[in-house]
């Protein structure tokens, strides 16, 4: 196996995650307007909503399975 | 359709949402809307190919096989050219299994087959793989080789044979040409690994004679067109989830959410943005501008 596909196999799974909320927040409001800046305006605004509500969501899922 | 369409020029709809299917971003390009199609074109094709890599080039395949059927490439599908090369694959696949060939192999056997009517005899190709074989000496010899393979077919006592040589090196250390010979098992030409199986078996001449003393294994190449994106089998499908774990599920949903993700370019570019350009409401702020009062 080539070191990037081993580097990626230590990787923390959630890393990927980032850069696939990025793309999708990017491309679901490319598609919901036309200006350039808007689109980038509202999809860092939705990356960081959605990486707020994945974290607490986890955070909470957390909490919950504590000493489980 | 809102009135804020009226401001983009969609140009022709269907021809469009054609393009942006068959590659994203080429619908947004014929219809002059670069900003768009640049993000489509980078974001979409990066994630599915990201997706390829990570998964070994493995996660984009069609098994149309009742039982084994993949719901999967229903979503992978819609990123367009580059993943319908799956359903050209598939279908060579299926005519070069039969179902009479799987019985005879077993489906879950790596489909080896030693009848030389079935091979592509004479064969060279580069070989890697291991050696369990015992020497003119008696001791064992084993080791990694590496090196080049030759197999021709001979007229033999009870009808042709296989013969062949390997050349190459064991644990990096050149050695004498090995003599190969029937029993050989090679994997089917097409198939979802980029690797082919090969095994045949080592003979040396002892006493005038020429012995059996061991084997060889291990795999030569596919060509590229023979294993991208081909159906895999429950063997190769194991395998590649033994070797990269929870990594291959997550090669598999990049790739769905690509081909998902395009669903809605192509509605962009054959029906617009859906809440319109994005600048309605600086418009409407505008209209609302109170008026002078008429005194």
């Amino acid at each position: 196996m080539s070191i990037p596909l081993l580097l990626a196999n230590q990787v923390n799974a959630v890393v990927y995650l980032i850069p696939l909320l990025a793309v999708i927040s990017l491309v679901y409001n490319a598609t919901r307007y036309e200006i350039p800046q808007v689109i980038i305006q509202r999809s860092i605004r939705f990356f960081f909503y959605a990486l707020i509500i994945m974290g607490g969501l986890m955070m909470l899922l957390a909490f919950l399975s504590w000493n489980l | 359709m809102t009135d804020s369409h009226n401001h983009i020029e969609l140009k022709n709809p269907v021809i469009a949402a054609i393009l942006a299917f068959l590659i994203p971003g080429a619908g947004h390009l014929y219809q002059g809307r670069t900003f768009k199609a640049a993000i489509y074109c980078f974001c979409i094709m990066s994630t599915f190919f990201c997706g390829m890599a990570l998964g070994d080039w493995k996660t984009v395949y069609y098994q149309s096989e009742p039982g084994k059927r993949n719901l999967g490439y229903f979503a992978q599908v819609g990123i367009g050219l580059p993943a319908l090369p799956a359903l050209i694959q598939t279908s060579r696949y299926n005519k070069s299994v039969t179902p009479a060939k799987l019985a005879h192999n077993g489906a879950n056997a790596g489909y080896f087959d030693s009848h030389p009517s079935q091979m592509e005899i004479p064969l060279e190709a580069p070989f890697q793989g291991t050696l369990l074989d015992r020497g003119d000496d008696g001791k064992n010899v084993s080791g990694q080789l590496d090196g080049y393979i030759k197999l021709k077919t001979i007229p033999g006592e009870f009808g042709p044979e296989i013969s062949g040589t390997f050349e190459g090196t064991l644990d990096n250390k050149p050695i004498e040409a090995l003599n190969l010979s029937d029993p050989i098992g090679i994997g089917l030409p097409l198939g979802g690994d980029s690797q082919r199986s090969l095994e045949c078996a080592v003979i040396r001449e002892v006493e005038g004679r020429q012995i059996d003393t061991g084997h060889i294994e291990g795999s030569i190449p596919r060509p590229f067109l023979n294993w991208y994106e081909m159906p895999l089998t429950n063997r190769e499908l194991d395998d590649v989830n033994k070797k990269l774990g929870k990594r291959y599920e997550f090669a598999v949903v990049f790739t769905w959410i690509a081909g998902l993700l395009n669903l809605l370019v192509i509605w962009d570019a054959f029906e617009g943005p859906a809440y319109g350009r994005g600048d309605e409401e600086e418009i409407t702020g505008q209209d609302k501008q109170p008026t002078p009062a008429k005194t």
